[in-house]
């Protein structure tokens, strides 16, 4: 096996021992008179009947086509464009990092049968290690962000399904190496552009692991800057939003999952990357409660796992220190859960089990996802 | 990278210490791209003369307040395909020939062979890809806006390369 730095030395040396040394000579002449033949064609040559003629043609159908056009916006007709804000390199990222980050959490409300509020207030009497419980509802959105370090793929497909214009594939990669899909169908309810500046609303459902919710994103220009915010929601009072703001140098998306009409919980993340490598910081604030986590995707000895560091204030209680996460597979049910190393700064070290609730469910239709996302990758090419 | 504006306003006006400086910032850039499309080192020399002609006689078309260089690698990248579709059967090499192979005089053969083996192992995209990330050190970001596609797929496509050609790495010991 060659090493990453042995790769790049290869390559570097090979590219650069190839590239021409000497300039090209310019033959601005060529450059210039071609240029010049253009504009004489224009000024000089008088018009052609043949070119009478086209005027005449184009005129006829310019007219044609802008009165049928006036009819149209009198009967109030819309035009019918596709505006999808994913095909957008500026957005899509942020856009899909919304919608798996509050999809994943979403989940959460489906795969327990007691609420949101209940399993953290349980899980807070059953165990004194606040530092871990705080981020175990986020654990699976971390995993699905990382992506093991290739974040999230984003398709474009053409829409089956008659009640929306577009479909996006997601795709992320989990701690096992398993692909997780998130399927999303919408239509793009508003798309105005101007001055540069683009604002959008888009609306519709969201198919993942078997469950389907409903969801709003929109991109909106404030005073203070841009802010792309993107909501996922069962249908009830229920919902996870994600607020995408540039502030300053920094952008985070805070997100507040609310439950009942009652925020239960906000935080907010950072996703910070350098040569590949992915790190993402999570905060998360309750009333006197803090805590900032650096989440680290790493391999040891040929394991995947995400390497913490933080640092808290829970209770009155300040602690700071690491901690290593795996997937432990359960050999009879196959199930997965987390276990989590902690390594206090001045305590000792602890292991925590913790449920975890990515792609357990995953339907046996993600092979043809991929299919269908291979064909039309390849057909764009 | 960010050119300054003046030199392209020079260039309009047919300075050629402007096209000089120019090309000597971009030209491995430029390289890169049209390379990792031809895979082959003369057609790609000839490609790149190509490509500066090109963006010389389009030069009235660049837009203002946009990034320069990269409205050049997409001209380079476009071209290269365009020249790729038109002559296909002159750009496939076998990695086998000696003679393509021995166009280097700064590397030994057993390096280019290795090279030009590991690049066969990548479809283009991958090839584009770890080329102007490896060797023009360009961000996953800027890739993305060149290439025209999304961030996640550059960074999915970069990670898939590499792994690949680090297996590749060993395929000396697999072959011989």
């Amino acid at each position: 096996m060659m090493k990453k730095n042995e790769i790049k030395k290869l390559f570097i040396t090979n590219i650069e021992s190839h590239i021409p040394t000497s300039i090209p000579k310019v033959d601005w002449s060529i450059l210039a008179s071609n240029q010049v033949n253009i504009l004489d064609t224009v000024i000089i040559s008088k018009p052609s009947r043949s070119v009478f003629k086209f005027k005449l043609i184009f005129t006829t159908a310019f007219i044609t086509v802008l009165v049928l056009f006036s009819i149209g916006l009198f009967n109030n007709q819309p035009i019918a464009t596709v505006q999808n804000p994913y095909t957008n390199v500026a957005y899509q990222n942020t856009l899909s990092v919304s919608a798996v980050s509050t999809a994943t959490l979403m989940s959460n409300y489906t795969a327990t049968t007691v609420s949101y509020n209940q399993a953290l207030s349980l899980i807070s009497k059953l165990t004194t290690t606040d530092t871990v419980t705080t981020i175990e509802p986020y654990l699976g959105m971390i995993e699905t962000v990382t992506g093991q370090n290739l974040g999230i793929s984003t398709s474009n497909l053409t829409s089956d399904n008659p009640m929306y214009e577009s479909k996006v594939i997601l795709t992320t990669i989990d701690l096992l190496g398993n692909q997780i899909h998130y399927t999303l169908y919408f239509n793009t309810t508003s798309y105005v552009k101007d001055n540069e500046q683009i604002q959008f609303e888009i609306e519709g459902v969201f198919l993942y692991k078997n469950f389907q919710y409903d969801f709003i994103g929109k991109k909106e220009i404030e005073d203070d800057g841009e802010i792309i915010t993107f909501k996922t929601t069962n249908g009830l009072s229920n919902y996870v939003e994600s607020t995408y703001k540039i502030e300053g140098n920094e952008s985070k998306y805070n997100i507040k999952i609310v439950e009942n009409g009652l925020i239960v919980s906000e935080s907010k993340i950072k996703i910070n990357e350098e040569d590949g490598n992915r790190e993402i910081d999570f905060e998360y604030s309750d009333g006197s409660n803090y805590g900032s986590y650096q989440f680290k995707y790493e391999q040891e000895d040929g394991i995947d796992l995400l390497r913490i560091k933080y640092q808290t204030m829970i209770n009155y209680v300040e602690e700071s220190g690491q901690m290593k996460i795996e997937i432990k597979i359960d050999q009879l049910t196959g199930m997965t859960s987390y276990q989590i190393f902690v390594q206090p700064d001045d305590e000792d070290e602890y292991e925590y089990e913790s449920k975890r609730n990515v792609n357990d469910n995953e339907d046996d239709d993600s092979d043809h996802n991929r299919d269908e996302e291979d064909k039309d990758n390849d057909s764009k090419d | 990278m960010i050119i300054d504006h003046t030199y392209i306003e020079k260039i309009k006006n047919k300075d050629e210490a402007a096209f000089e400086y120019i090309y000597m910032n971009t030209k491995r850039a430029v390289y890169s791209v049209v390379f990792a499309i031809a895979k082959n080192h003369s057609t790609a020399e000839d490609i790149m003369q190509e490509v500066y002609m090109k963006m010389l006689s389009s030069i009235h078309q660049y837009k203002e307040n946009t990034n320069f260089f990269n409205w050049l690698l997409q001209i380079a990248h476009h071209h290269a395909i365009d020249q790729y579709r038109k002559n296909k059967h002159h750009f496939n090499v076998d990695v086998n020939d000696f003679s393509e192979i021995m166009v280097s005089r700064e590397i030994g053969p057993d390096e280019e062979y290795l090279f030009m083996h590991m690049i066969d192992r990548l479809d283009e995209d991958e090839r584009i890809v770890v080329i102007l990330k490896v060797v023009e050190e360009l961000k996953h970001r800027e890739i993305a806006k060149i290439l025209e596609k999304p961030l996640g797929t550059i960074i999915w496509i970069y990670q898939k390369a590499m792994n690949k050609l680090k297996a590749e790495g060993g395929y000396d010991d697999e072959e011989e």
